[in-house]
């Protein structure tokens, strides 16, 4: 089995400082010792409620911030010390109407992108072809990206997160806000980046698109791993996963 | 280099459709050539409304451009983005004050065009031939001075908001001091340990050689401090 995701006692806290005049130091851990491993062409998905280290993580992951102890590797590098060589390899899409420049066109956007990730001019507009007939923005490519509906925001993200053809895509939260058929359409472009061997690390809070999706999940609460598996062994014996989940939560909670 | 000269690109495209950043560069040159060829008062000194709007636009053009750029990017997100595209930060800073800088140029090139080329008589000294280079010196050190203090609040704002309300009042000190000292002198004290008003008292002589000790040291010290808060902002803040 190959991994292209190893986390190991994976720890990160944050000290902050309360208090006007007698400063007190206070350690908050986001990520408390969490493991697991992502295999290579899966759909990981990784959940939690607000607030329970899953964004943490990603940032962890994704070489954005440095991890207080444990081991945190991508690809085989380490995420702190080999960033410029993971950074090549992967991408990140946010939730939301983020990461993308709103006042150029989606054809701008990903040639923005191309020249920061080196690709050679001569392959650039083929590329960007490509990906935005993937995502179903080819016949708005010229239009700038301010015009564009929040799914059409979305699928750009996704466009710009396909740039430089990455091996493992990290999503976090990527169909809020989004409507049934624009949550759609972005499942089904993430199942065909499956299809295509890339890695997806998903996060999300709708049960059912990681029902549907996912072929393994880790469930964190404050820091910790509570449940992993696949959805279906998560699931158990109750009806939905999201029955499964809540009572997950309110059991580590009590 | 590379991710520089990409970076100074990509705002060039972005300058046109950002209006609240266009109308900061394109402004005071516009008001400059119209008031220097509209009024002409009797007795009124010569190139007023250069040294004018000069002096305001070195406080205010760089300042929230630059602190609006970077608290844009960071609120939305394509800042993470860069990072991720390997862009380093300070390839990103210097690719955002590079083009601030050089669009603040090119708009005191247009006003330098109201200097005329021949010698002018002014009430405190002689334009000399060299005017137009010294005008174009003196600008480009307040550019620098304006950018460092705009990119210290944009790497300090959480998002552009907090920008705003940070930029609104040094850039009313630093642009309309120099402006309120010409008729009050108590605001004329105060308004001397402000890069701006010393830049203004240089460009009354309209010659770069004409800077003194104490204007050197203050424009100096207005220098250190903004690096130090930048230095202070990108410790405490970072590029997150």
């Amino acid at each position: 089995m190959e991994y292209v995701i190893c986390v190991e006692n994976l720890k990160r806290e944050f000290a902050s400082k309360k208090g006007l005049i007698k400063k007190e130091n206070k350690v908050v851990k986001a990520v408390d010792g969490i493991s697991f491993e992502v295999e290579k062409g899966e759909i990981f998905g990784l959940l939690g409620q607000n607030g329970a280290g899953k964004t943490t993580t990603i940032k962890m992951l994704t070489t954005l911030l440095a991890p207080t102890s444990g081991k945190c590797e991508v690809l085989g590098y380490k995420t702190f010390g080999d960033e410029k060589k993971i950074r090549s390899e992967i991408n990140f899409i946010f939730g939301g109407e983020m990461g993308v420049y709103r006042r150029l066109s989606a054809r701008d956007n990903l040639r923005y992108f191309s020249n920061l990730y080196l690709i050679p001019k001569k392959e650039q507009d083929e590329r960007i072809d490509q990906i935005l007939k993937l995502v179903d923005l080819a016949d708005r490519a010229d239009d700038l990206a301010e015009t564009y509906s929040k799914g059409m925001i979305q699928r750009l993200q996704i466009a710009r997160g396909l740039i430089n053809d990455p091996e493992i895509l990290f999503m976090d939260e990527p169909t809020v806000g989004l409507d049934p058929v624009g949550a759609r359409m972005l499942r089904d472009i993430i199942r065909k980046l499956k299809e295509a061997g890339k890695t997806v690390l998903l996060t999300t809070h709708n049960l059912a698109e990681v029902e549907e999706l996912c072929d393994h999940l880790v469930i964190i609460n404050k820091g910790k791993i509570i449940a992993r598996g696949t959805p279906q062994s998560i699931k158990g014996a109750h009806a939905t996963l999201e029955d499964s989940y809540v009572e997950l939560v309110k059991e580590v909670s009590a | 280099m590379r991710n520089i000269i990409v970076i100074i690109k990509k705002q060039l495209q972005d300058t046109f459709k950002n209006k609240t950043i266009l109308i900061q560069f394109v402004m005071f040159p516009l008001l400059t050539i119209v008031m220097e060829n509209a009024v002409n008062i009797e007795g009124m000194e010569p190139l007023f409304f250069t040294k004018l709007f000069s002096t305001m636009f070195m406080g205010m053009a760089p300042l929230t451009a630059t602190a609006g750029i970077i608290a844009e990017e960071k609120e939305k997100d394509t800042l993470r983005v860069l990072m991720m595209a390997n862009v380093k930060p300070w390839q990103y800073l210097i690719g955002i004050a590079t083009y601030v800088w050089t669009i603040c140029m090119i708009g005191a090139g247009v006003m330098s065009t109201t200097i005329p080329s021949s010698l002018v008589k002014t009430s405190s000294a002689q334009i000399s031939e060299s005017a137009v280079a010294s005008y174009l010196s003196i600008m480009a050190i307040g550019f620098v001075i304006s950018t460092l203090a705009g990119a210290a609040i944009g790497v300090f704002a959480k998002n552009q908001m907090t920008a705003t309300s940070l930029t609104v009042p040094v850039m009313l000190i630093l642009s309309f001091a120099p402006m309120l000292s010409m008729f009050n002198d108590k605001i004329e004290k105060v308004a001397r340990a402000f890069f701006t008003q010393q830049l203004k008292i240089t460009l009354d002589e309209m010659a770069l050689a004409s800077v003194n000790a104490t204007n050197a040291v203050i424009i100096a010290a207005n220098a250190v401090l903004f690096t130090a808060l930048f230095v202070f902002a990108y410790q405490r803040k970072g590029l997150e």
